[in-house]
């Protein structure tokens, strides 16, 4: 009971703040309410058990990338509280969301999720989150998890080649 | 554990290792490494080529197949003609030249990891390194703006795709409960294929649609074309779209094949979409690289016609088509290169009088054109012909007719790029146009190559035809 | 493989290998790249003559097929058929080829695309050939193409005119469209019959394995492609234009091969044609009304070279109205005459341009005196293609008529008496204008006959012209009717003599009309002009057919394109460009504007996706559960 409400608290604070961050004049604040969304995902993951991806979603997103962003528009930025928001084409914007999202809802409801066939996720909850997601990296995933280090090496160069000022340069 | 199948990947991730280091020791004459990077992958094609694998690893989530076999050897010769594309006409500055070509190995190495791939997780992230790196190749004229832009919206509308993409695998992994293509074909074939996945496989097929300039996604491709670098946007152009198709192939003529109610009438109608407004807007364009853009959109829309065709023949036709494709693409898109060398601009206007100036390059742009256009004996022509012909063998009669009509309408601005070369003279005398010897002999090889497949194209039907074959009876 | 297969191959192949040569090697040398090219279509008519005489020896079925590719389990092949059909059509296209070639070399003297002319001509006279002796649709379908491209090539790059170059284009775009519907049928039909090979699919249609309504769509379709390389009604606008290239090309591709080549493809696959009563009724009703239209225009043209392209497109429109009729022999007996006197025809108007400099008739005049030879000859052209007897005309267009009249089509018939009326008319027109009466301009007075490497090749088309008729005199035992036919029987042949005696009638009427008109001026032009009103404006204005299709291409084409552009543009990019405008305006960097655009860009690709979705959400009844329903 505590549970479900706890639930229906995040959720709404999820879709709050996701809205918040989209419509917010201000830049800023909607980083900041990006963080907030994201942590709002973080305590679902935390009530689903899975404390290992709560915990990442917490370091990576709202500790690395939101705040990376917030330095970002601070450093690019004379004044943090201009508003560079363009508004115009916010009806078809909000019709499309509001229509895709009423679709997901409608085919997640309507989907018997109890037919399915597969491996139940039941059976991995007893086992230790970490050590199974340990497992799993280096033995089924081991070559998306390879391919990611090459992913990240190539991302690497990008950002230090277009980043990069060149001699001679002085913008 | 086979690491053996594994070997072309390993090569190429030896290779891009290779240009990084080069790219430290050699402090001048960085032209070394362009040349080192060409050889080294031009060998590698022939190794791959040469030396064709058959078996499985990982629990089944890489493959060796022959469609993996037939992919690579696409991207990698994609890879190969850029490369030499590139070596005279990119104009980065001479630290980055080591990182340019790594990106390029990069993203070749992306791409052979998609089309080998049979879970999706490494397939999502396998379509991440070769869209990443391709985001940066797109952007790294940094001088010209329009190069940055191309990169951006890349980056942008690539992440949006991605986020569709991704949410539909999230749907099919939900309501599966496994990555692995095989075992969701398993529980397609249960028969248990609920509204979730259902929307999921439409999301995957849009997700998927960005590589291919499918309509809608297709959005993106007229302003990174113009914008990238042109060795860039011909790689994009080829061995991007041959490597989003092949996915495409993986999950829809495989995985989903039970489900082809779902995504045949989708892809049918956004075939005709893609033909139509690939076709209609090329018609009004200026400038001869966003007119190419449009054209490959076209092309996109009639490979999806033989895509929907009759399950062996049409992933052979389209097996085929990609392969012509190549070839005729890289040829326009290196004589594009060569006159922007020269004159500095991909503007239409630019190319009056080429055939008067320039006759080598003109009959080589003609040459590519009609191929697009699919007029025989050039590869464009049995290509088209046998993708029709796929969609015909099921019966899609509208779809068959409305293709032809576009192939036929597109013809229409064909002719005006070959009209402007050969009828107006060009308004201020021109200099005589230097044609590096690489890029002359790179034309040529595309011009016999093309004129070759379309005047013999039995053995590579064959091929492809074997190789559509092999991904049903070899899985395991 | 036998001889005949070998020789016909060859012949095919030797065209090719003078392109190859002379833009492989002898470019830079004029003269020597002429030789090379009338060399090799002359080892081509040889063996074209070789493979005539032996089928008038022994007239059979040569077939030969080489495997070329698999598609799913359907094998094509490269093949040659070689039967009566093709020795003539290969002595045609061999023979008019040469002489146009050596007729080339004159008229095109001193021109620097000299070399690169005769390549083309090679390279059109090989894809001619390889239409002839193909065996099966794909490989006849890809040597059509090749014909378009050649025609395209040597219409629109030898001459550097916008004309010429917006006429080459014209001419390839309609040949397009009619290909279109060649192509699809071509599909239809080979994704029914599993084959390609002309053989076995006529075979599979005469088993009566195809729905006879879907038959008569593919045949129809199969006939689009006719449409546009024989320039049948609504598709012959693009061969009067076409005559804007050099007039040996007029000569060669646009009056006997290249437009004869639908006439061809529709007597190659007569077995396919004769099963569809309905699809035949078409075609013979486009023919003959094509004729009569296409002369009516030629009636009041002013340029040479449009006068007898118009009276080609008629011309070939008795072709066609001929093999509609199921009148196969007699189609292809006024094919192989035609080849002859039209190809004199354009030549003499070629020696009268060449030695007048222009193409406008009131400006020549008196022709007779300073060029004897070309006047006499196209006199005999002029006779011939009228149907006056003995000409090779008179025998072919009689046949026709006789067919017309026992397929017991006496609206074509009559159709067809009127059209021989008109032609004789016009062409007297032509020939009182041009050669006779007074010198009209300085440029006639100049006039100079022509050197003899273009009046020799005139000469030898007009003995043509006068004997080749004879080959189809009716009822003899050695004649064109007893040898070639298509089915199991020589269609019954006797000399009509009623049909003869008003066919004679209607020509000589049609002479002597012109006569009076313009050599006596009995009857004044301008009466003439007056009493036939709004007709007249009509035909000088070619039925408007040109502006029509303007107009509608305009409208239709172009709507839908600038709609769709205007989505693309305005949608999408207006609101930005209306944005970066404002941006520019209050001095940012464009860069930033950017951003605008790709949020235009991310809402098509997000609303395309959910569209798709909806749409497939309505499509499909099973996935309305998607949204609830159910």
């Amino acid at each position: 009971m505590v549970e479900t409400l706890l639930f229906y608290v995040f959720a709404a604070a999820i879709v709050f703040t996701a809205v918040m961050m989209v419509l917010s004049p201000n830049i800023f604040h909607s980083a900041i309410y990006l963080a907030l969304c994201l942590f709002g995902v973080a305590a679902i993951f935390a009530m689903l058990g899975s404390f290992f991806l709560a915990g990442l979603q917490v370091l990576i997103y709202i500790g690395a990338v939101v705040v990376l962003t917030i330095f970002v528009i601070s450093l690019t930025r004379q004044v943090s509280g201009e508003s560079d928001a363009q508004m115009g084409n916010i009806l078809p914007a909000f019709l499309t969301a509001g229509l895709s999202t009423t679709l997901i809802i409608l085919a997640v409801l309507k989907t018997d999720w109890n037919t399915m066939a597969g491996e139940s996720v039941a059976a991995l909850e007893k086992t230790n989150n970490v050590t199974l997601l340990g497992n799993q990296l280096i033995s089924s995933f081991v070559l998306p998890f390879e391919v990611i280090s090459v992913l990240l090496l190539a991302a690497l160069i990008g950002a230090v080649v277009i980043v990069s000022k060149d001699a001679g340069e002085n913008k | 554990m086979n690491l053996k199948l594994l070997s072309d990947e390993l090569m190429l991730t030896g290779i891009i290792t290779a240009v990084l280091l080069l790219d430290f020791i050699i402090k001048d004459k960085k032209q070394i490494i362009a040349y080192t990077f060409l050889a080294l992958i031009a060998g590698l094609t022939l190794f791959i080529g040469l030396h064709r694998q058959q078996g499985v690893v990982l629990n089944g989530s890489f493959i060796y197949d022959g469609i993996s076999w037939f992919s690579k050897l696409i991207i990698m010769l994609g890879a190969v003609l850029a490369t030499v594309m590139s070596l005279e006409t990119i104009k980065v500055k001479p630290k980055y030249t080591g990182a340019y070509y790594a990106l390029m190995g990069t993203s070749a190495l992306g791409m052979m990891f998609l089309v080998s791939s049979k879970e999706l997780v490494t397939l999502y992230v396998a379509l991440e390194l070769a869209t990443i790196s391709l985001i940066v190749l797109s952007a790294m004229h940094k001088h010209d703006d329009l190069s940055l832009e191309a990169g951006m919206k890349y980056l942008l509308l690539g992440a949006l795709s991605s986020g569709i993409l991704l949410y539909g695998l999230s749907l099919v992994y939900a309501s599966a409960k496994t990555t692995y293509l095989d075992r969701i074909m398993a529980v397609v074939s249960s028969g248990a294929a609920g509204p979730a996945f259902i929307l999921g496989i439409i999301l995957v097929l849009l997700g998927v649609g960005f590589k291919l300039s499918m309509v809608p996604m297709h959005v993106w491709t007229p302003d990174v074309y113009q914008g990238a670098p042109t060795p860039v946007a011909a790689y994009i152009s080829v061995a991007s779209k041959a490597a989003g198709f092949i996915f495409a192939i993986r999950l829809f003529q495989y995985t989903f094949l039970k489900l082809d109610y779902v995504w045949v009438p989708i892809l049918m109608v956004l075939a005709v979409l893609t033909m139509m407004i690939g076709n209609l807007v090329a018609i009004s364009q200026k400038n001869l690289k966003r007119l190419l853009a449009y054209s490959t959109i076209s092309q996109a829309g009639y490979i999806l016609v033989g895509f929907v065709g009759a399950s062996v023949i049409g992933i052979s036709s389209v097996l085929f088509y990609l392969f012509a494709y190549t070839l005729t693409n890289i040829l326009a898109f290196t004589v594009l290169a060569v006159v922007a060398k020269n004159t500095g601009s991909d503007e239409l206007a630019d190319y009056s009088g080429l055939a008067r100036r320039e006759p080598f390059l003109a009959v080589s742009l003609m040459l590519a054109l009609l191929s697009l256009a699919g007029i025989p004996p050039l590869a464009g022509f049995v290509g088209k012909f046998y993708l029709f012909y796929a969609a015909m063998e099921k019966g899609y009669v509208w779809l068959v007719i409305i293709a032809a009509l576009n192939s036929t309408l597109s013809l229409y601005y064909y002719l005006l790029v070959l009209r402007q070369m050969y009828i107006y003279d060009s308004a201020v005398e021109m200099p005589k146009m230097k044609i590096p010897v690489s890029l002359r002999i790179l034309i040529i090889v595309c011009i016999i190559a093309i004129l070759a497949v379309g005047i013999m194209p039995g053995w590579f039907i064959d091929t492809t035809t074997e190789i559509a074959q092999n991904m049903f009876t070899y899985t395991k | 493989m036998d001889n005949m297969i070998i020789t016909g191959m060859l012949a095919a192949v030797m065209p090719l290998l003078g392109f190859l040569i002379i833009q492989a090697f002898t470019k830079k040398h004029h003269m020597l790249s002429a030789y090379v090219s009338i060399a090799m279509i002359a080892a081509s008519f040889t063996m074209a003559v070789l493979i005539l005489l032996g089928q008038l020896k022994t007239p059979g079925m040569h077939n030969y097929s080489l495997p070329w590719m698999h598609i799913g389990s359907v094998e094509m092949n490269i093949g040659f058929m070689i039967n009566q059909l093709t020795s003539v059509m290969l002595v045609i296209v061999t023979f008019v080829s040469m002489l146009v070639q050596i007729y080339s070399i004159g008229y095109m003297h001193g021109d620097d695309g000299f070399s690169k002319f005769f390549s083309f001509i090679s390279l059109f006279s090989f894809s001619m050939l390889g239409v002839v002796v193909s065996n099966n649709l794909m490989q006849i379908y890809i040597f059509w193409e090749l014909v378009g491209l050649c025609s395209y090539l040597l219409i629109g790059f030898w001459y550097t005119k916008p004309e010429a170059s917006d006429a080459a284009k014209k001419a390839f775009v309609v040949n397009r469209v009619g290909d279109f519907g060649f192509l699809l049928g071509i599909i239809f039909l080979s994704t029914k019959a599993g084959t390609f090979d002309f053989i076995a699919v006529e075979e599979y249609v005469k088993s009566g394995a195809i729905d006879p309504n879907y038959l008569t769509v593919i045949v129809l379709l199969l006939f689009c492609g006719a449409l546009g390389k024989s320039a049948q009604f609504p598709m012959h606008v693009w061969l009067p234009d076409a005559m804007e290239g050099p007039t040996p090309v007029s000569a060669l591709i646009h009056a006997a091969t290249m437009v004869a080549a639908g006439v061809f493809m529709v007597a190659r696959l007569f077995g396919i044609f004769v099963l569809s009563p309905g699809a035949m009724l078409v075609v013979a009703y486009i023919g003959g009304f094509t004729a009569i239209f296409a002369a009516s225009i030629a009636l009041t043209q002013d340029d040479i070279k449009r006068v007898l392209a118009y009276s080609t497109v008629s011309q070939l429109g008795y072709m066609v109205m001929a093999l509609g009729v199921g009148g196969y022999t007699a189609g292809m007996f006024h094919l192989t005459t035609h080849a002859f006197f039209k190809a004199l025809l354009f030549l003499g108007a070629g020696s009268v341009i060449h030695g007048v400099h222009t193409n406008n008739i009131w400006d020549m005049g008196g022709l007779h005196k300073k060029m004897p030879v070309t006047s006499v000859t196209f006199l005999i052209a002029a006779l011939a293609i009228s149907g006056i007897f003995p000409l090779a005309g008179f025998w072919s267009k009689d046949e026709i008529l006789v067919a017309t009249r026992e397929a017991g089509m006496p609206l074509l018939y009559y159709t067809a008496l009127i059209t021989a009326f008109m032609t004789a008319f016009y062409m007297f027109r032509l020939y009182i204008v041009t050669f006779l009466g007074k010198e009209k301009g300085e440029a006639s007075r100049r006039a100079h006959e022509s050197p003899l490497n273009m009046t020799v090749p005139l000469m030898i088309l007009a003995l043509m012209s006068v004997v080749a008729g004879f080959a189809g005199v009716p009822g003899q035992e050695n004649s064109i009717y007893n040898w070639l036919y298509h089915g199991e029987h020589p269609h019954e042949t006797h000399f009509n003599m009623p049909v003869a005696i008003t066919s004679t009638v209607v020509a000589v009427t049609g002479i002597l009309l012109a006569f009076a008109v313009y050599f006596f001026n009995w009857i004044k032009a301008e009466n003439l002009k007056k009493a036939s009103g709004p007709l007249y404006a009509l035909s000088k204005n070619k039925f408007y057919i040109d502006e029509i299709y303007l107009f509608l291409i305009k409208r239709c084409f172009f709507t839908i394109a600038e709609a769709v552009k205007w989505f693309d543009k305005q949608v999408v990019d207006g609101v930005v460009n209306m944005a970066a405008f404002v941006m520019r305006w209050s001095g940012r960097a464009l860069r930033n504007t950017m951003t605008g655009r790709v949020q235009d860009y991310a809402l098509v690709i997000f609303g395309g996706a959910v569209a798709a979705i909806v749409a497939f959400a309505i499509y499909n009844p099973a996935a309305l559960q998607l949204l609830g329903g159910r």
